[in-house]
């Protein structure tokens, strides 16, 4: 067994959720930057993932593994119409006195982090699982 | 010359009828046969820890402590019988280095 | 194996052995993707196909090599057509730790198994 795909199909997945973590991060922090004009307010981002298929080649006779896990294809900025405020003392308040803020949905990010955060601990769990595979196959015909 | 003496032997009274020889008493099983049925349960022990094993293989766990004991018996039992043989060799072989 | 020793139970377990670690790298690959949109979810098939190995009273037979060589375990889409990414995390990581600890016990009865060969090689001495 390729012991060292095992690991890297795990952190790949580990890297990508750290990426969504950090996307989710940015999206709340930017919460209520207002933008100087609707077209230029902060797009909240999202992260696009994509799977790198897991295969199994005959070397030697024996079954190795390549590619598997998972790959970040892009971070764009997904396609939500501005949150538009009514402020006419606001500096960037448009001539209606409409502030555009980001239309950033709070419970929709926070649900985000948790997804994240679950998945992270999952791969975590699968790391450790295929250390402790590795680490008993070596015990075999050590004593009886 | 002639031995007159050895000649003299044959006249002794009773040598002609030597006593019959003393019976020697069996055993009362025969140790070969104990053994060979020893050899038959251990080899009973490992077939059933062999099953054992290709079922784990399979899939098949749900008596998994049995599965270990099974192994443990039958490995303790080949020991057991293993350091029999070893005795009973030793024993052959010391009864053969004895000086006559 | 030297012919004289070789027997099936050993290759049996070999490929027991294999199936779970193909096994705890499909779930690893389960869990990486468990977020990716159209993602289908892969699993290993072995488990059902060797039940063909046993025979009615419960025990399993010993076959051949070249019999037990076409049980090999292999990779296969677990989850339907068109349902997209049914990856559910707890069940992914339940099925890890049953794969760990049904690895961990192959593993012992390998060593065992094979101890026991040894014993008979080295007539009961260490």
């Amino acid at each position: 067994m390729d012991y060292a795909a095992a690991f890297r199909i795990s952190a790949s997945g580990m890297a990508i959720e750290k990426t969504r973590l950090d996307v989710t991060a940015a999206n709340i922090a930017n919460m209520h930057s207002a933008g100087t004009s609707a077209g230029a307010v902060y797009r909240p981002m999202k992260v696009v993932a994509a799977t790198v298929p897991l295969t199994f080649s005959q070397q030697f006779g024996a079954l190795v593994a390549t590619g598997g896990g998972v790959q970040l294809a892009s971070v764009e900025p997904a396609q939500v119409a501005p949150r538009m405020v009514y402020e006419p003392g606001h500096p960037y308040a448009d001539a209606q006195g409409m502030v555009a803020y980001p239309g950033v949905d709070h419970t929709a990010e926070m649900m985000n982090l948790n997804t994240a955060l679950r998945a992270y601990e999952a791969n975590v769990v699968a790391m450790n699982a295929a250390r402790t595979m590795a680490a008993r196959t070596l015990d075999i015909g050590g004593q009886s | 010359m002639t031995l007159e003496a050895i000649g003299a032997i044959a006249a002794l009274p009773g040598m002609d009828a030597l006593p019959a020889s003393v019976a020697v008493d069996k055993p009362a099983a025969g140790f070969d046969a104990w053994f060979a049925q020893q050899v038959g349960q251990v080899d009973a022990g490992l077939r059933v820890a062999d099953n054992d094993l290709r079922a784990l293989a399979v899939g098949n766990v749900q008596n998994l402590h049995e599965v270990m004991i099974h192994l443990e018996e039958a490995k303790l039992s080949f020991q057991l019988l293993a350091q029999v043989r070893n005795r009973v060799l030793e024993a052959y072989q010391e009864v053969m280095r004895t000086q006559v | 194996m030297l012919p004289i020793i070789d027997n099936s139970t050993t290759a049996l377990l070999g490929m027991a052995i294999d199936a779970a670690a193909m096994r705890q790298q499909a779930l690893a690959q389960n869990i990486a993707n468990a977020n990716t949109p159209g993602y289908q979810r892969i699993g290993v098939n072995f488990e059902e196909r060797v039940n063909a190995l046993m025979d009615g009273t419960g025990q399993v037979r010993a076959a051949a090599s070249s019999e037990l060589a076409s049980f090999r375990p292999y990779f296969q889409i677990a989850s339907a057509d068109g349902v997209g990414n049914d990856v559910s995390l707890d069940t992914e990581v339940a099925a890890m730790s049953e794969n760990t600890l049904h690895h961990q016990v192959l593993v012992k009865a390998l060593s065992k198994h094979l101890a026991l060969i040894g014993l008979a090689i080295n007539e009961g001495k260490r």
